[in-house]
């Protein structure tokens, strides 16, 4: 008995290993792009998977319109409420910081620079495999508030 | 200082084009040809037919009437608020004028309101002209309007009128502005600089500046919530940094659309003693009536 008790403990504790080989060999890190989203016209993002219900990144973007040049940056924290395999059920919460730069056009001014910090809540669909796919909606609530949405494509090691 | 504003125009990557002169109204020609009823109608002892006006202080309303289809809403709006019912000077925005209809919709507003005025148009629309006015209890002199540069953007051309008006014998100079809406924070200090930069000192400018906080990127819209993307502050600094006081700095939004609501109209004044009053939520534009007083020296 003390044998067969050994090998299952052995099995196990193999399986518990294989398992958790198998796990971290589970890509953590995406880096994507978003289309519209929270940089609101284009973003880089990055995300690091802590566990598979919970994880951390952030979405930097930078725009040249009319003279006037947009830089944000949208850290978060996001929550994986539903997980069925390669699909998932997210939701990410955080800061926006928006920098503006206005460079002067004419002589008798100087030109303006602001930031203003917002927040955003996000929620939707993503699929999970080697390649990252998010489609989602979201809130922007700042001076104003606002509904958005986005598209991510990304790729994960 | 215009010519070096013209210079910086030309020196800098925005793309618009050239800023033209201040130009009087008698020399304005066909298709645009202004419309001018200088002196408002005066029974004796009153200013107009409006007994509420006063000069200490004026009563200055702009007000984008959102193409004016609507006349007796608009005068409804400025006679039966009691604020706006004692202003002696309405500067308007985006109102028409069309053949089929008689009158234009500026002389049938000056008489609702029993003002003397005058309206210029920007452009063509239809079979008929869209453009800016202004509507007084005082005589109007010395109108002028400016083309404002246009951006190489799909946008629809802008002008600045610019008058004085006789009060009691001082003249108040006076400018009104309308500039496009789906300019960037550079592209719209650059359209509005030519018709300030070189304003006599004592110079009131009001009218609808557009001042979005939706960036417009290739036609895109781009809603920045934060509020880094605001204009208005922007106008504001630019104003300020001219010598002009911004009294309508904290007025609160100006306009409704689509469940979003924006400060796009203001007021500035140089030289001048002026309170701001408020923003009226009434009338049938997208935009409300704003309103401030002035003390004439």
């Amino acid at each position: 008995m003390n044998v067969v008790a050994h090998a299952r403990t052995g099995l196990a504790l193999a399986l518990v290993c294989l398992l958790g080989r198998a796990a971290s060999a589970e890509p953590r890190h995406a880096v994507y792009v978003d289309m519209l989203g929270k940089g609101g016209l284009w973003g880089l993002g990055y995300e690091y998977e802590a566990t598979p219900r919970l994880a951390f990144g952030a979405v930097g973007s930078y725009y040249f319109a009319g003279g006037d040049h947009h830089l944000s940056l949208s850290p978060y924290v996001a929550a994986y409420p539903l997980v069925r395999g390669h699909h998932r059920l997210f939701v990410q919460l955080g800061p926006q910081v928006v920098r503006r730069v206005t460079p002067s056009p004419v002589p008798e001014w100087g030109g303006m620079t602001t930031t203003r910090v917002g927040a955003e809540l996000s929620s939707g669909y993503e699929y999970r495999n080697h390649v990252l796919v998010r489609v989602y909606g979201m809130a922007s609530v700042g001076e104003h508030a606002s509904p958005w949405l986005g598209v991510s494509l990304g790729w994960m090691r | 200082m215009r010519s070096l504003s013209l210079v910086a125009l030309a020196a800098c990557s925005i793309d618009m084009s050239q800023a033209q002169p201040w130009v009087p109204i008698e020399a304005v020609g066909a298709p645009l040809v202004p419309e001018l009823a200088a002196d408002p109608p005066s029974p004796p002892g009153s200013r107009g037919t409006r007994p509420a006006v006063t000069t200490t202080p004026l009563r200055v309303v702009t007000y984008n009437v959102e193409y004016g289809p609507d006349i007796p809403g608009a005068i409804g709006a400025l006679t039966s608020d009691p604020e706006l019912a004692k202003a002696g000077l309405v500067l308007v925005q985006e109102i028409e004028a069309y053949p089929g209809e008689g009158a234009s919709r500026t002389a049938q507003l000056a008489a609702g309101l029993g003002f003397g005025y005058v309206y210029v148009p920007a452009r063509v629309r239809g079979d008929g002209t869209h453009g800016l006015a202004i509507l007084s209890a005082f005589p109007i002199t010395n109108v002028e309007k400016m083309d404002l540069p246009d951006s190489a953007k799909p946008t629809q051309h802008r002008i600045a009128i610019s008058a004085d008006i006789d009060v009691d014998g001082h003249l108040l100079h006076i400018i009104n502005v309308h500039l496009d809406t789906k300019l960037d924070a550079r592209e719209r200090i650059a359209q509005l600089s030519p018709s300030v930069v070189d304003a006599p000192p004592a110079t009131l400018v009001a009218g609808d500046f557009n001042t979005s906080w939706i960036a417009w990127v290739h036609g895109i819209p781009v809603l920045d919530t934060t509020g880094a993307s605001d204009q208005a502050p922007v106008v504001d600094s630019y104003m300020t940094h001219l010598g002009f006081d911004a009294p309508t700095r904290d007025s609160g939004v100006t306009e409704h659309m689509y469940g979003i609501e924006q400060r796009l109209d203001s007021i500035y004044t140089r030289d001048l003693d002026a309170t701001f009053g408020g923003v009226v939520r009434v009338g049938p534009s997208d935009h409300w009536p704003m309103w401030l007083d002035v003390r004439l020296p």
